[in-house]
């Protein structure tokens, strides 16, 4: 099959050829440079919580709400691959059940071994959907961990999904994350127990002092999603967000610079048997980076 | 390989289709499950979007020989000819000449090994490189045995 030229491929999908738009996607997370003029800055929500907290039925929801209304929603969902074979499963879209796939796009991406829970053309595929006529973008992150946030530098809003059964508040406090959500969906308010999360949710915050509103909602019954895609409309990209958000770009962009450094698992092994301190770890892969 | 694994039909067994979609993966596939119960025009429109170059189907119920061929008729209707069309399942001897004449590839019984599929998928990979006939609407004559 004779290779189309990616903008040749761009003009089909304008004119809504779906098997074209995939194409090109594919060919840009691939590694196919392909710049669009941009006029106008994508709307790009992400979504983060940990697993199990319910981000894809939330975000099934939501989609849902928004293509009823007539807009046009783009869905990327990272999964991690695997570091063995480097192969992954994506198994996201199994929660889709009242998007309707003729109005809205869905995509499962791997992360391909970057640890930073990014994949290299993520930001390129974003601009695409939105000059495409994509007016809502929602990614899906990994989940909740130390290393998977780069993916924020590519929204300008965070929702984060929080529920009854998890109690992870604290855990995304620890880890920063409560800084950089925009707003909080407290999620599964059918099930027992709901009330009392949404209050430590909110006493959590209560020392914060730009506290994000949380909204209780449930993806089972659709109860709460009117007013949290209200709420997400309210939302104001600002500068104090910028930087939180900036901060956790560039330290997991960094980690996962240090673990792909030749010398990375030399230095662990070496520690893990007191051969040498961590301190002395951190001079050797100075050596190889320099200094910190 | 971007390969979907789908479940069509009224069919809730999705075990197996889990095992391969893992298998698959641990072969260094990405591998996206559609989840239950998706009709043949799901099943498209999601191999469409997906940008998958090989669908694998699991079914389990009985309705293999209406649901089979209609949806690598679909494929073929949306010019979607490249795409490998291959079925895990219980799959009477009698229907497989039907499933094999409508363009599928391989099909996996009860008893086969995990690495099987996944010779399946360098096999494809194989003659894909070499320019021979693969997908649904690429022409008959080869199957795996």
């Amino acid at each position: 099959m004779a290779m189309t030229s990616l903008s040749s491929q761009f003009e089909l999908a304008k004119n809504g050829d779906r098997r074209s738009l995939a194409r090109l996607l594919t060919r840009i997370e691939n590694g196919e440079e392909f710049k669009v003029d941009t006029q106008s800055l994508p709307w790009v929500l992400g979504v983060t919580g940990p697993p199990g907290s319910g981000k894809s039925s939330l975000i099934d929801r939501l989609a849902s709400h928004w293509s009823n209304i007539g807009d046009r929603v783009a869905i990327l969902a990272i999964d991690p691959s695997s570091p063995i074979s480097g192969g992954a499963l994506l198994g996201d879209r199994a929660r889709m059940v009242h998007t309707n796939p003729s109005h809205v796009y869905f995509r499962s991406i791997s992360t391909r071994g970057n640890h930073g829970g990014i994949s290299p053309g993520l930001e390129s595929m974003i601009v695409t959907l939105s000059e495409l006529g994509w007016n809502r973008i929602i990614i899906e992150t990994v989940g909740v961990g130390q290393s998977e946030f780069s993916v924020i530098s590519v929204v300008n809003r965070v929702l984060l999904v929080d529920g009854p059964d998890r109690g992870d508040v604290l855990q995304a406090e620890k880890a920063g994350i409560l800084e950089i959500a925009d707003l909080i969906a407290c999620n599964k308010s059918d099930l027992p127990g709901s009330s009392s999360s949404m209050r430590s949710i909110i006493d959590g915050l209560s020392f914060s002092e730009n506290p994000p509103p949380v909204v209780s909602v449930s993806s089972l019954t659709g109860e709460g999603i009117q007013e949290l895609a209200e709420k997400i409309d309210e939302v104001v990209p600002n500068q104090s967000k910028n930087i939180a958000r900036a901060i956790i770009t560039l330290e997991s962009t960094m980690i996962s610079r240090i673990r792909k450094s030749p010398v990375y698992e030399d230095v662990i092994t070496k520690i893990s048997e007191r051969k040498i301190t961590t301190l002395e770890g951190v001079e050797l892969l100075e050596d190889q980076y320099g200094k910190l | 390989m971007r390969v979907v694994i789908a479940k069509a039909g009224l069919d809730g067994h999705d075990r197996g289709a889990k095992i391969i979609a893992r298998a698959m993966r641990d072969g260094g596939h990405e591998v996206i499950y559609t989840g239950l119960r998706r009709t043949p025009e799901q099943i498209i429109g999601i191999t469409r979007d997906e940008d998958g170059l090989a669908l694998g189907i699991s079914t389990l119920s009985g309705a293999h020989s209406r649901l089979i061929p209609v949806i690598c008729d679909l494929l073929r209707n949306e010019g979607m000819h490249e795409v490998v069309v291959f079925i895990g399942g219980i799959i009477p001897d009698p229907d497989r000449a039907i499933l094999y004449n409508s363009g599928v590839r391989a099909i996996f019984g009860p008893g086969t090994s995990v690495d099987e599929p996944i010779r399946f998928l360098e096999e494809i990979e194989n003659r894909r490189k070499q320019g021979l006939p693969v997908g649904v609407g690429e022409g008959e004559g080869w199957r795996w045995q």
